[in-house]
């Protein structure tokens, strides 16, 4: 077993922040961690590591107990970049955790290459942008090839190319055999991360696959779409209509083709058909609807 | 545990502040033996100061013998008796300015001797054996013992060699004179020139140490290492975080910290130690190790210990002190996550310490007290015990004091940081 959390509960004061958390992974998967802020994200991973005491439950991670230390020589967890030293270099950083970890230095280069953050290795963190600090945190996180990479907010902060790169660097980690949970609020980037999100919401988890949802919508574009809805109406065709008119149609639910066909017979022009992905965020639309709207 | 410590010197390496306090006491050090060297009395001067003596007063026995040729009567007399007795003192001189020349300091310290216990034996004999002028029986038979010792041990004054004018103890109180305000003014002239000063390594090293070993190189150590355990929250955000997703042991994380601040401490003072090694043996000499310290003891008794052996109890004395303020810093650390806050308390908890220990000197439980040993050279000398009155206040009292209180505050600590961590923020 990878991970294993079994009835999580953590409290601050009175307030219970994780309610039971439930998570087995058993092979190496890409899951990512999606909800609002507040809603109790990186206060499971802090759990899952040790930065928090628990306050119920049981937590294994790689078969061993979360307050064993030595577990960090297979699990790595990108935090948020406070953790930095500022008067420190990346490579002393990076130095430090293959002294503590007795990997050999060479991996410093190697990993710095990787990031691509070979030409601000030896400056100094305090003089780092952004994004090359997330940069030196993914090579912190991944240095020591780990079984199970645990992630923050990784995208933070980072350009649309650091961004792909960091994507390929983590699907070259799974294609390893890395398990990765990632929590994020970059939709878009899960998307073409994984299809695996848990959805956290007032301390609960939610874990769906988006392969169990219709994955794809069609969103057509027609010459009369007042006549377009009757007769899809008429046809009992489950549609929608959006804010610009169009008519949505779940692929799971109709045959694109008879669709066609009944618009073409009643002289209905289809201008134009998109056929879209349904994604994180339409799935977080619908889970969050309410926080939304307030 | 080392690997931490060494990303933990790493750290003070790269920090702008701590470079700036380390340059602050390397420009201190050199300062100071700068100023040491100004004020030391060489041999070249005294043999200046001797030739001149004898010059001026062969012209005034010249400018006597003058007179004498015309005088008359009981003017005459009293001339010819001065002329003698100048003369019988310019032979003295003379033989002293030879001795000085030669550098016998056996046969210097032995005149000393002579004429020191002398006096000692012409005081008990008129019964001054408890009186607080200077120079005091104390005083004395210190001087005597002192110069039997550097005898002995084949050790070179420090100049200038003079009982009467540059050797006080806390004995000496007052000095006879008409005018009270010219007797507090003549004392304060022989206290401050019983501080010799000598650029050789071992004296530089006391009387830095002297200045050094109390509040101010507490403070000083404080803000220089502090960083360490503070800086980084223990508990909270903050970098300790990337030590606590490392296979370190929570409390190793804590204890190489602490083991950091005393490790950095001890490398300082040795390095302080080289440093007055080799400036001094480049400008002077090395000096004696043995040269001895006056230990004051109860009823007008005392010890002597070698420079060396006292340098040494001073160190590990204010090396404790050190760690017992460094326990203050992390428990602090501990309760409130709040560099600037641990700092504060800490100074806070220190000044109040050391005010409540002066007023609590006489006491029964003064002994038990750490703050009472904080300054360690009157600690050491027994001058505090002696000025007290209270002779518990000890090296050995200070060293059990300082180390129980560290363990406490430490024990305390690790419980403070368990219970935190049951509770988690």
């Amino acid at each position: 077993m990878i991970v294993e959390v079994k009835g999580l509960k953590k409290r601050y004061k009175k307030q219970l922040v994780l309610k039971g958390i439930d998570v087995q992974i058993e092979s190496p998967q890409i899951i990512a961690l999606v909800g609002p802020n507040g809603s109790g994200k990186t206060t499971m991973l802090n759990c899952m590591t040790n930065l928090l005491s628990i306050t119920e439950g049981k937590i294994e991670l790689l078969g061993k107990k979360y307050t064993d230390a030595s577990l960090f020589y297979d699990v790595s967890y990108l935090q948020d970049n406070r953790i930095l030293y500022g008067n420190l270099t990346g490579y002393d950083h990076l130095k430090f955790i293959c002294t503590i970890q007795k990997l050999p230095l060479t991996k410093i280069k190697e990993v710095a290459r990787r990031v691509g953050m070979e030409s601000y290795l030896k400056k100094r963190v305090r003089n780092y942008s952004l994004g090359m600090k997330q940069h030196l945190l993914l090579a912190m996180a991944i240095i020591n090839e780990p079984k199970l990479l645990l992630m923050d907010e990784p995208l933070n902060g980072l350009d649309p190319t650091s961004a792909i790169n960091m994507r390929n660097i983590l699907l070259e980690l799974y294609k390893e055999g890395t398990t990765i949970i990632v929590s994020s609020h970059n939709l878009d980037e899960i998307d073409r991360l994984t299809n695996i999100i848990y959805f956290m919401k007032d301390g609960a988890l939610l874990k769906e696959s988006l392969q169990d949802f219709s994955t794809k919508n069609y969103i057509m574009t027609v010459n009369n779409p007042e006549k377009a809805k009757k007769i899809l109406s008429e046809q009992k065709i489950p549609f929608t209509i959006n804010n610009q008119n169009q008519l949505e149609l779940e692929e799971k639910m109709i045959e694109i083709q008879t669709v066609i066909n009944h618009l073409n017979q009643n002289d209905i022009t289809i201008q134009d058909i998109e056929n879209q992905k349904i994604g994180a965020e339409r799935r977080y639309r619908e889970l969050f609807e309410q926080e939304l709207s307030s | 545990m080392f690997r931490l410590m060494l990303f933990e010197f790493k750290k003070i390496g790269r920090s702008n502040f701590a470079r700036i306090l380390i340059v602050a006491l390397i420009l201190f050090c050199i300062g100071f033996y700068a100023f040491t060297y100004v004020n030391t009395t060489r041999i070249e001067d005294e043999i200046q100061s001797i030739q001149s003596t004898i010059q001026f007063t062969e012209q005034d026995l010249n400018k006597q013998r003058e007179t004498l040729k015309t005088a008359e009567g009981a003017e005459a007399t009293e001339l010819k008796n001065n002329i003698t007795f100048y003369e019988e003192w310019l032979v003295g001189e003379q033989n002293k300015l030879e001795l000085y020349n030669d550098e016998n300091w056996q046969a210097i310290l032995q005149q000393e001797i002579d004429e020191a216990e002398a006096d000692a034996g012409s005081m008990r004999y008129n019964g001054q054996t408890h009186t607080f002028s200077h120079p005091t029986l104390f005083t004395l038979d210190t001087y005597v013992a002192i110069s039997k010792w550097m005898q002995n041990n084949e050790i070179t004054p420090l100049l200038p060699v003079d009982r009467h004018f540059s050797y006080v103890t806390l004995y000496d109180k007052e000095v006879i004179s008409t005018s009270p305000a010219e007797a507090e003014m003549i004392m304060e002239t022989f206290r401050k020139n019983s501080i010799k000063y000598s650029s050789s390594s071992i004296h530089y090293l006391y009387r830095l140490f002297e200045i050094s070993f109390g509040f101010v190189g507490v403070i000083f150590f404080l803000f220089l290492f502090g960083d360490i355990v503070t800086k980084e929250g223990l508990g909270r955000n903050g970098p300790i975080h990337l030590l606590r997703t490392q296979p370190i042991h929570r409390d190793k994380i804590l204890a190489s910290k602490f083991l950091t601040t005393i490790v950095f401490s001890s490398i300082t003072l040795i390095s302080i130690i080289a440093f007055s090694i080799i400036v001094g043996g480049l400008f002077d000499r090395i000096g004696d190790w043995d040269y001895p310290v006056l230990i004051y003891g109860e009823e007008r008794t005392f010890t002597l210990m070698g420079m060396g052996t006292f340098l040494l109890k001073a160190s590990s004395l204010f090396l404790l002190i050190l760690i017992f303020c460094y326990s203050i810093l992390i428990l602090f650390s501990i309760l409130t996550k709040r560099s600037l806050i641990t700092t504060g308390l800490t100074l806070g908890i220190l000044l109040i310490g050391i005010g409540m220990s002066k007023e609590l000197v006489t006491s029964t439980i003064a002994h038990y007290i750490p703050f009472q040993y904080f300054s360690v050279f009157n600690v050491l000398t027994n001058e505090l015990a002696l000025t007290m009155e209270n002779f518990n206040i000890s090296y050995v009292n200070g060293m059990v004091s300082l180390s129980i209180s560290s363990v406490a505050l430490l024990l305390i600590t690790y419980i403070i940081s368990v219970i935190q961590y049951r509770k988690s923020n």
